[in-house]
């Protein structure tokens, strides 16, 4: 049965989720023509555009929900879960283009640059709304090229990264064509051409299936660089330029991660039907994930390096959640909520984190641990919100980091208050022991950052005649702009923290039509 | 000829560059492993659709799609590498290839060296 | 009818052979221009077994494809070659030391045998666990060989956005290149 798509652009009785993608590509259109332009009021001009594109999208992916609320055909796939990926992908790609923006204003390239960047936005978006196997592939592959030639462009000047990106882009390209790979193997189980169909017939329990679709967890594994092949990307993220590591973080691993969440429902069947296997595997990977990186950033003194490690840590625990589904410990719509809460966590806690690190490294020159000591005496508005953001990536109550830490106790906390809804066996105790390690390190690891941040920094900045010149001179100046960047991002974290708390404890607010912890994200 | 052999055979091949990508440390081995690994999926794909399927369009699509795109990364990631590691784009970079170039020493006096 | 069948099946295993044979040339001998020449062949035999398995018109499609890229890499492999002014370094000068000769030799039998284990691992569950799948399969009886038009006609009635996207991403591919290829001057 064959569907033309030149409908899925002019109908006008059903609203499409590409409007959203065509509204940034009608951005791209209109910047061709100022391609070559080097004009400080052009880049500004651009830069406008694209922001607003980008909000434009936004709400129109908001709207398309509200209209069709589940759009689906032979190609594409839209529903709630979908609308919330693409909603956090929009906001992160908003912050990188102002990271973007202010690194790399002052280059010739600048609207190309740009222009790569608006376009990889776009070709992640199809792989969010895709469903049929060649639209999913094709996005994926051809997302990987753009971010490719966005992180290349970035780092153009950068003579000590370019091996790296080489290295990087190769591991991806080696994943891509195992998914391909893993695309053929399912063929020969069936000639269903999405992953509900398989899910839904008996074909799902063919080996080739089954062949398949490890083959694709071992991609999407190498994809997103767990240990232990994260060489490349660690080495790339100390030698890369400042705004490619917020490309990495929030334009690249997305792509693995919303690949891994097109296989939701089938790793949900394998898991049920091969109990134990799964379970360990899936430990056993989280573990060593959520170990390695936490080991990581304990043993660096670089901050690129630590935070590097600890996204990395929270991957870990992407794949410690199905672990725990696996093992009755929460159920698949908790699952789904956490991976949300879990990303949001890290793109509310990351960019204004990153924001301030590369101002500091810029005065600095290295972006060494030691540039941060005294920073929160120094520049106390900033490290007031700073030592907030880190509360939050700590668990501390009353942030949005708490309530994930909440949801990842929870099972526990009720067994040991009497509830016998879970078993207490081999596998929910080492899953404990990793989220014990994932949880106390990382409260290490922040506890050394806050340490740092207020300490003395008395005698470290000297003028150039070695004379003690004062608190005041280490002063690191901000624009205004950061200003109001970091204190919405503190305010997100806890105002959401708070809401989240009182729905917690089960005290009714009134206002909101929806509760932040507990909404059923799957269809 | 049988599937059961030409699939065996397409996983023999993707072993085999398995096998390079894990062991070769020098980047046209690992290259080439790559396209390894991407014929056996072509092998796989083909063989499928003549042994087991009537409909043998979809697969082609895929193929031809696939294909496409993974040589367009590879090829962009290629050059990305070979742009920038010797002097050799400065040399073109150097020379005029126009069709027609105006140049006095040939209309007009002697051609210097 | 019959010797057709004897044709294609005699086809069919010589490209089998050439394939094996030509990969594990390319694989193991150490001189580049040897490994793309052999590949290339490897290639040639590939694009020839996938005619037997009735690839029809894709044949083409895909072949010219890769070649261009073969060309275009043999290319670029040649002028490296050729215009490098620095010799490059092949191998670490020898020492006579017995323990970093130990120890080197060890890492590198490590690294032999890991990946030998690894993929006959990989080999051996694949085989074990889809023997009774190959045993069971229907075998289709009509065969579509497709040609240009159906598969125009496919691509266009479902097809046409993932088409409108490759082609995108070579227009938005000159940009990167004119930014790689051309000097980055900050103002």
């Amino acid at each position: 049965m064959t569907v033309c798509n030149m409908d899925l652009i002019f109908s006008v009785d059903k609203i499409s989720p590409i409007y959203s993608v065509a509204i940034l590509g009608f951005a791209i259109f209109i910047s061709i023509f100022f391609g070559l332009s080097k004009r400080k009021g052009i880049k500004i001009f651009i830069i406008s555009l694209f922001a607003l594109s980008i909000l434009s999208a936004i709400i129109m992916n908001f709207y398309v929900f509200k209209i069709t609320v589940v759009y689906s055909n032979s190609l594409f796939n839209f529903g709630l879960l979908e609308m919330i990926e693409i909603g956090v992908f929009l906001f992160g790609a908003l912050n990188i283009l102002l990271f973007i923006s202010i690194s790399n204003i002052e280059s010739s390239h600048f609207v190309k640059i740009l222009m790569l960047f608006l376009f990889s936005v776009c070709c992640i978006i199809f792989l969010i709304i895709s469903r049929n196997f060649i639209v999913i592939f094709l996005s994926l592959c051809l997302s990987t090229i753009s971010v490719f030639q966005l992180i290349s462009s970035l780092n153009n000047n950068i003579i000590s990264a370019r091996r790296y990106i080489l290295k990087f882009f190769l591991r991806s390209s080696l994943s891509v064509i195992l998914v391909f790979f893993g695309f053929s193997l399912i063929y020969g189980a069936t000639d269903f051409k999405n992953f509900m169909q398989i899910f839904e017939s008996d074909a799902i329990s063919n080996p080739l299936i089954a062949a398949g679709v490890l083959i694709f967890g071992i991609a999407v594994y190498l994809f997103l660089f767990i240990f232990p092949f994260q060489g490349p990307y660690l080495k790339l993220a100390r030698r890369c330029e400042n705004s490619s590591l917020p490309v990495i973080w929030f334009l690249y691993f997305p792509i693995g991660i919303f690949l891994f969440l097109k296989l939701d429902n089938i790793i949900f069947y394998f898991l049920g039907s091969n109990g134990s296997h799964m379970s360990i595997l899936f430990i056993i990977l989280a573990f060593g994930c959520i170990l390695g990186g936490n080991i990581g950033a304990v043993k660096t003194t670089s901050l690129r390096r630590i935070l590097s490690f600890i996204f990395l840590v929270f991957i870990g625990l992407i794949l410690l959640n199905y672990a725990m589904c696996s093992t009755g410990l929460i159920g698949r719509d908790r699952v789904d909520w956490l991976n949300t809460i879990n990303l949001i966590l890290l793109l509310l806690s990351f960019l204004p984190i990153y924001s301030v690190l590369i101002t500091i490294e810029k005065k600095f020159k290295t972006d060494s641990l030691s540039n941060i000591k005294g920073f929160a005496r120094t520049n106390k508005y900033f490290g007031v919100n700073i030592f907030i953001i880190i509360l939050s990536l700590c668990g501390f109550i009353g942030t949005i980091g708490f309530l994930s830490r909440f949801y990842y106790l929870e099972p526990f906390i009720s067994y040991a208050a009497g509830s016998k809804a879970i078993k207490l066996g081999l596998a929910n105790i080492f899953i404990l022991i990793s989220l014990t390690v994932a949880f106390i390190f990382l409260v290490v690891n922040m506890l050394r950052i806050i340490i740092l941040l207020f300490k003395s920094s008395q005698g470290k900045y000297l003028s150039e005649d070695k004379s003690y010149t004062g608190r005041n001179e280490s002063r690191i100046t901000f624009p205004r702009f950061y200003y109001i960047y970091i204190t919405f991002f503190t305010l997100i974290i806890v105002i959401s923290g708070i809401i989240g708390l009182l729905e917690i404890l089960n005290i009714d607010i009134g206002f909101l039509n929806f509760q932040i912890t507990d909404f059923n994200l799957s269809e | 000829m049988s599937l059961q052999f030409t699939i065996y055979f397409s996983f023999l091949l993707f072993l085999l560059g398995l096998f390079g990508v894990l062991y070769f440390k020098n980047y046209m081995s690992h290259l080439l492993s790559l396209q390894l690994i991407i014929i056996s999926g072509g092998i796989n794909f083909l063989g499928f659709s003549k042994f087991i399927y009537q409909e043998t369009i979809w697969d082609k699509i895929f193929i031809f799609m696939g294909i496409i795109s993974i040589y367009l990364l590879i090829f962009l990631i290629l050059f990305y590498g070979y742009s920038r590691i010797n002097d050799v784009y400065k040399e073109i970079e150097l020379g005029d290839y126009r069709l027609f170039k105006i140049d006095k020493s040939d209309w007009w006096g002697d051609d210097c060296l | 009818m019959m010797q057709n069948q004897l044709i294609i099946t005699i086809i069919y295993y010589i490209s089998i052979a050439a394939i094996i044979i030509f990969t594990l040339l390319s694989l193991l001998l150490a001189d580049k221009k040897k490994k793309l020449l052999y590949f290339s062949l490897t290639l040639l035999f590939w694009g020839i077994l996938n005619l037997v398995l009735l690839s029809g018109v894709l044949f083409f499609l895909i072949y010219i494809v890769i070649i261009i890229f073969y060309i275009l890499f043999y290319m670029y492999f040649c002028y490296e070659e050729f215009y490098r002014c620095d010799e490059i370094s092949t191998g670490e000068k020898e020492l006579c030391n017995k323990k970093v000769i130990r120890k080197k030799l060890i890492n590198k039998s490590l690294s032999l045998v890991l990946p030998i284990f690894i993929c006959g691992g990989i080999g051996y569950l694949f085989y074990s666990y889809t023997l009774k799948f190959f045993r069971e399969y229907n075998e289709s009886g009509n065969i579509q060989i497709m040609n240009f038009s159906i598969f125009l006609e496919e691509l266009y009635s479902n097809c046409m956005i993932p088409v409108i996207l490759l082609i995108s991403v070579l227009f938005i591919s000159v940009l990167w290149f004119i930014i790689v290829i051309g000097k980055n001057k900050k103002e």
